[in-house]
């Protein structure tokens, strides 16, 4: 059984909805996927993921969502688990936030909504090898 | 934006300004002329008139010397000689009559008493000879020489001919100044009433031309409200696009995902049969039913504590990767009566079967959310229609507030996404007689305000409800609030507290003009961590 976990982040219950199938359909049973609504969720899912010791592998999250910004979000957990690759996938490009998130959370790609599988896939693939 | 405002006033000032300034200088040199030559023209008159009155006096005197003198020399004759009180007294007599013969003479300048002063000379010797034979002692000689009388006679006529002349002279002459006054009264209420008209056709003139200014910084101001709205839509835009990436994002991903799901589900459809025994089929056929009708579980913590007991279960029942699978299931809604799919569980395709019911079925769930982002999408468009609107008819619309400032929190659902509880109170309110594009401007700038004032989060608060003949629309934030010192100055133009880009101080401005010509109001109430903007507008019969 899988013990490599994918974690997607959006406030938006349809973005979760089909890029959790996406996911799904690229990668099969090979991962553990999960998706959390806000960061305060996502904080909980890590948790959780981590007492099942799960690895979380790569957190796919938005940027503009209530309370906090994705690029913050990344920046707090690339702190506490440097290893786990950290993915933005939004559909507001703001600049500064995505080189912030470089610099603070390591940031791998920017994935821009509305995106392809195709783009999905091929970030994920070469960012776990 | 302020360019605009220039336009209007710097129109050239029209040549027909100086038309009437000319003629108004010709008029005034004109009636001053006329004003001096009417002086002078009733002075010389009253100077006629007034040396008419002195001869006349002067003529009298002399009718009263003449008789005097007369008395005198019959005094003689009585007396039969000239003594000295008579000397005296004649003397006398002579010489007032001489000054004023001389100041008559003076007055002669167009010689009318000429004949007077012969008439005269003639008396006064006929006088003389008398007196001459009185003082000779031949008193009786004197009465036989008498034409005294006749010359007395003559004089008398003369004199009293005169005078009746200067009285009439002096009549007309005044006349004549008495008409050349009302004469110049006449023409000054003339000329004052001329001026006066070029003086009002100007304050005419230039009260066109205000009103044409007045008109031009009306359009102005309309299109500045415009402006400020597309300047605020400007702001905006960045996070409208995103809002609508996001439902782009989900219908290309479910399209593609329907796609890819229904591949795999064709190519898996004919070994159906060949997979699944009949019970195993049943049991695949009621999870494409349950899956049909349930709802996908929304991630959650209980969600999440159900995956992981249910993954335990099929883990039981050597189920391999138990996790992926109850992932599936719980995707397709299944949750904790999950007894019916034991056959499935059971066989060795358990993982081929819930996979390919999955493909069958996801699709509705994609379904679903295709249809709910094009509404999603559907709803920014609009609201970035009926913000964008700029209604140029004028005319007051039927208007419903709530759809308005739905409108406007669609256009900053994305900023209040960020850290801002929303509230809405919406009470039943009749619809109102307005403008509407104005009203989503007047909603734009205090909504707008109050998420600027919750720059580190906050609640805002939208409540509606009717008073009396109106309906009021509170706007409360948990801000920072306004220092009593500024609350009156927040609604003047350009008052602001923001830093150059972020404000330009005619929100609140705009706002109040706006409400104004709806003949509604508005009024704050602000402390630290409240603060509450409450538009009042009047219903009118819709
Ligand atoms: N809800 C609020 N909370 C605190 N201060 C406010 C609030 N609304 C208005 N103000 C104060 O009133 C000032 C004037 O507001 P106004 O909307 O007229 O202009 P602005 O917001 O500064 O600029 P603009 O609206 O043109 O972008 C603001 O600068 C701010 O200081
Ligand atoms: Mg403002």
């Amino acid at each position: 059984m899988s013990d490599a976990a994918i974690l997607c982040v959006d406030d938006e219950t349809s973005i979760l909805q089909v890029l959790k199938e996406q996911l799904k359909r690229c990668f099969g049973s090979r991962y553990v996927y999960e998706v959390a609504q806000s960061a305060e969720e996502a904080w909980i899912v890590i948790d959780e993921l981590e007492e099942e010791e799960i690895k979380i592998l790569i957190i796919v999250s938005d940027w503009l969502m209530p309370n906090m910004r994705g690029d913050e979000f990344l920046a707090q957990v690339h702190q506490r688990f440097p290893e786990i690759v950290t993915v933005m996938l939004t559909g507001q490009a703001d600049e500064a936030a995505i080189e912030r998130a470089r610099q603070q959370a390591n940031l791998y790609a920017c994935i821009h909504k509305p995106w392809t599988e195709e783009e999905l896939k091929r970030v994920i693939i070469t960012a776990l090898n | 934006m302020l360019n605009l405002l220039n336009s209007p006033l710097n129109t050239p000032l029209a040549p027909a300004q100086l038309k009437p300034k000319w003629s108004a200088w010709f008029i005034l040199m004109a009636t001053i002329t006329v004003a001096i030559a009417s002086a002078t023209a009733i002075h010389q008159l009253n100077q006629i008139a007034e040396y008419s009155d002195d001869s006349r006096l002067l003529l009298t005197q002399i009718k009263e010397r003449a008789s005097r003198l007369k008395a005198l020399e019959w005094e003689g004759i009585f007396k039969g000689k000239i003594d000295q009180d008579l000397t005296r007294e004649l003397a006398e007599n002579q010489q007032n009559t001489d000054a004023i013969l001389s100041k008559l003479r003076q007055l002669n300048q167009q010689h009318e008493l000429d004949k007077f002063f012969v008439l005269y000379a003639r008396h006064k010797s006929e006088v003389d000879i008398s007196l001459k034979l009185i003082a000779q002692g031949k008193a009786k000689e004197a009465i036989d020489h008498h034409s005294i009388d006749a010359t007395y006679d003559q004089l008398y006529a003369e004199a009293s001919a005169l005078e009746n002349i200067y009285t009439e002279k002096k009549g007309q002459t005044r006349q004549f100044s008495d008409l050349g006054t009302t004469f110049s009264l006449m023409l000054s209420a003339a000329i004052i009433s001329i001026l006066f008209y070029q003086f009002s056709q100007k304050l005419l003139f230039k009260n066109q031309e205000l009103e044409t200014a007045f008109e031009e910084l009306q359009r102005a101001q309309s299109q500045l409200i415009q402006q400020e709205k597309m300047a605020a839509l400007g702001q905006v835009i960045a996070g409208v696009a995103h809002e609508i990436n996001n439902p782009l994002g989900a219908i290309k991903a479910s399209a593609s995902n329907t796609h890819k799901a229904l591949q795999e589900a064709l190519v898996d459809l004919p070994s159906l049969h060949q997979r699944l025994n009949s019970e195993e089929q049943e049991s695949f056929f009621k999870l494409i039913a349950q899956a049909l009708h349930n709802p996908p579980a929304a991630a959650s913590q209980e969600s999440r504590a159900l995956k992981r007991k249910m993954t335990a279960q099929l883990q039981a029942h050597e189920v391999e990767d138990a996790r992926y699978v109850a992932d599936l299931l719980m995707d397709m809604g299944i949750n904790e009566e999950f007894e019916f799919l034991l056959p499935l569980f059971k066989s060795d395709q358990c993982e081929w079967a819930i996979q390919f019911a999955y493909n069958l079925t996801c699709s509705f769930v994609n379904n679903q959310t295709i249809l709910r982002a094009v509404d999603r999408s559907a709803k920014i468009v609009f609201a970035l229609k009926s913000y964008a609107r700029f209604d140029q008819s004028g005319k007051k619309q039927v208007v419903k507030v709530a759809d308005g400032l739905e409108t406007v929190l669609e256009i900053y659902r994305n900023q209040l996404k960020r850290n801002i509880y929303l509230v809405r109170d919406y009470q039943e309110i009749p619809n109102i007689l307005g403008y509407p594009d104005e009203l989503i401007q007047v909603w734009t700038n205090l909504i707008h305000n109050a998420i600027q004032a919750m720059e580190s989060g906050g609640t805002l608060t939208l409540a509606l409800h009717q008073q009396g003949q109106g309906i009021v629309v509170n706007i409360t934030d948990t801000g920072l609030g306004i220092p009593i010192e500024i609350q009156q100055k927040i609604f003047d133009a350009f008052f602001t507290t923001k830093s150059a880009g972020e404000g330009s101080g005619l929100g609140l401005h705009i706002c109040q003009k706006i409400l104004d010509k709806h003949q509604g109001h508005m009024k704050v109430e602000s402390e630290p961590g409240h603060t509450q903007f409450s538009v009042w507008l009047p219903i009118e019969c819709v």
